[in-house]
């Protein structure tokens, strides 16, 4: 393991000045790149009550009420169960714009996670219940997702007529998003008359407790990586 | 008893109190004494949102909105072939017991069935209420109470089923156009002598009159009630003339005196809809109507006998869904024939949770740790599940399912 930490402490150095590098000078391209309908200077919405009166409190209204302001997303609510972690999971869920059925399977998902919990806690004697814990399902889902983030993925390069699967660090946005793909591929992988939301429910309760499917994947992928570091000069030769 | 009147319930409380001050000779206004059991000497006191009586009969309207826990063993003798919605029957096993809300409709039956005169003809009442509201708990509720007071079980868990889903049909050999049902028969029998278990021993309820299934097979005058639900269980053939026979002879014996009968019947409106699954032999859809099932049913929901209650509900749910009326009152679902037939009832409407019954609701579920985001207790919080849930009961279980 010690190798492959040193061999991300070289590659994240490198790529960081890299990154700088064309930051420094491409800033326009990257960001005309985004395609977005909004201009620059429009700001994002506030959609949260308590900073929405945080902006009152402070008087930061009065500038803010005459900047132009994008439109606020369909799934930008001022609930008070507000979740924008598990929202944006949701989107990874939703297969041809149906985010209703979406919704619904992570929230039974939620709601499995949770029974088999308070089931565990109310058939213990009385005396041990005080040591169980029984964790929020949002809270536990964000834990997976922590536990099965990679830090390193394979590319393939091609050099000299062949591609290399080469070892490179991945950022944390795209860590998440491979740790949904993973959620879903290993949920979905399952018999025919098991329910996804009964799968899912299982994967994230046992990545949260860094077991299962989902988390052996992340090690296998690191393992791959660092059986191909002697590839990883191919980054930038 | 009262004529046909037209049914003006829709917002009928008056209406209610003014029949059933003819039918039933209303109870003083004083409420029963309660006993406190020894369990409020506890160290632990009961919070306020579970009640310290258990048994239905002691229910009272201080007790409304309270939990209170059924026995298992009670549960499992009266519910173990349904009887309670499958959603609800989940959550107790999650919560490892079953706790029922105290509501104003099941108050309200048990009320007008302890100051009912039972020399007059059985009284009917028919629930009806939106989707979601309570109509099936009520029903529960008050089942648990006749069966406290030793009431013989009428109880059909939810009647759709057996046009819905049938487990088997066959053309009657006996009766013309008619198709039997013999497994959905069994169960019932099944489901009827597990209820009524404690009471069957009891020689007061003996046979009436000779019953032959065949020529070898016959049910003397004065052999036990328990042998007509025998027969039926062991001779297929014969289990829904077995059925018949046995609710015949209970209108008779509960005129006799000789045992209380309470009818409860779940989706009643489905014995007056013109369409079931169920196929003749020439493969031709039939009617509930021919169907041999449904007429003893709809025969002891008659007022011809006396000793007894009826409770029916009536539920949009009950009809296949294209047939569905988008109403939730007895007269659009039980229609012209089957509100003919009913007439006259006393209306009891299930309603949404109440201000305060909502409230006891999330303190029971924030209790049994059913609620586990913490910002769900908060005041806002609150106000946001009532909103979103509508207080209705089903609709705040499904909001909650997820936090």
């Amino acid at each position: 393991m010690s190798s492959l930490t040193k061999l991300i402490s070289t590659l994240a150095r490198v790529s960081d000045t890299k990154l700088a590098l064309l930051n420094h000078s491409n800033v326009q391209i990257i960001s005309s790149a985004k395609m977005s309908q909004y201009p620059k200077y429009f700001i994002d919405p506030t959609f949260r009550n308590d900073e929405l009166n945080a902006l009152y409190e402070t008087g930061e209204v009065k500038e803010k009420a005459l900047v132009p302001c994008r439109a606020a997303l369909t799934e930008h609510t001022s609930s008070e169960f507000y979740s924008s972690f598990t929202r944006k999971f949701i989107n990874h869920v939703m297969r041809k714009g149906n985010k209703q059925l979406a919704r619904e399977v992570v929230e039974k998902a939620f709601e499995v996670i949770k029974k088999t919990q308070i089931q565990k806690y109310h058939s213990l004697p009385p005396e041990k219940k005080v040591d169980f814990t029984i964790r929020d399902p949002h809270e536990l889902f964000h834990q997976a997702v922590i536990n099965v983030k990679p830090i390193m993925v394979l590319t393939p390069i091609k050099r000299g007529g062949v591609r290399y699967q080469v070892p490179v660090p991945v950022d944390d946005l795209q860590a998440t998003i491979l740790a949904y793909k993973w959620f879903i591929e290993a949920s979905k992988d399952k018999e025919r008359t098991v329910r996804f939301y009964n799968k899912l429910a299982k994967e994230i309760m046992d990545a949260a407790n860094n077991t299962g499917r989902v988390v052996k994947k992340k090690l296998d992928l690191h393992k791959q990586c660092e059986a191909n570091r002697a590839y990883a000069h191919y980054r930038w030769n | 008893m009262i004529g046909k009147s037209v049914f003006r319930a829709l917002n009928g409380k008056q209406e209610v109190v003014k029949r059933c001050s003819k039918i039933v000779i209303r109870a003083s206004s004083t409420v029963p004494q309660m006993s406190l059991p020894s369990s409020s000497e506890n160290s632990n006191p009961l919070p306020f949102f579970r009640s310290i009586q258990n048994s239905p009969s002691l229910h009272a309207s201080n007790n409304s909105g309270q939990f209170y826990t059924i026995d298992p063993s009670i549960k499992k003798q009266l519910f173990l072939y349904g009887g309670i919605p499958k959603t609800f029957d989940e959550l107790c096993n999650t919560f490892k017991e079953t706790c029922m809300m105290i509501r104003e409709p099941a108050l309200e039956i048990m009320d007008y069935m302890k100051s009912t005169n039972f020399n007059n003809a059985a009284t009917r009442y028919c629930l009806y209420g939106k989707i979601g509201t309570g109509k099936s708990m009520t029903m529960a509720h008050v089942l648990h109470y006749g069966f406290e007071n030793s009431f013989v079980i009428v109880h059909v868990p939810w009647a759709p089923y057996w046009y819905k889903f049938p487990k088997e049909y066959s053309d009657c050999p006996t009766k013309e156009g008619m198709v039997d049902l013999p497994l959905d028969a069994v169960a019932w029998l099944i489901h009827f002598k597990n209820q009524n278990s404690h009471l069957l021993a009891d020689p007061n309820l003996s046979v009436c009159q000779d019953w032959e299934w065949s020529k070898r097979e016959i049910t003397k005058k004065g052999a036990p009630l328990a042998e007509i639900v025998e027969m039926g269980i062991n001779r297929v053939k014969y289990s829904t003339n077995c059925i018949e026979a046995l609710l015949q002879e209970l209108k008779q014996l509960s005129d006799l005196k000789r045992c209380k009968t309470i009818v409860v019947i779940d989706g009643f409106n489905i014995f007056f809809s013109d369409k079931t699954k169920i196929k003749t032999a020439a493969f031709e859809k039939i009617p509930p109507k021919r169907v041999t099932i449904t007429s003893p049913f709809v025969d002891i929901t008659k007022q011809d006998w006396s000793n007894g209650a009826v409770i029916v509900s009536v539920d949009d749910l009950a009809f296949f869904r294209k047939d569905q009326r988008n109403t939730h009152y007895p007269r659009g679902l039980l229609g012209p024939e089957g509100f003919e037939h009913l007439d006259p009832f006393i209306p009891i409407e299930t309603k949404n949770y109440s201000e305060k019954e909502f409230h006891y609701c999330i303190e029971y579920f924030l209790e049994r740790r059913w609620i586990i985001n913490p910002h769900a207790a908060s005041e806002e919080g609150r106000k946001e599940l009532a909103f979103i849930s509508n207080r209705n009961p089903f609709n705040l279980l499904k909001v909650t399912a997820p936090l």
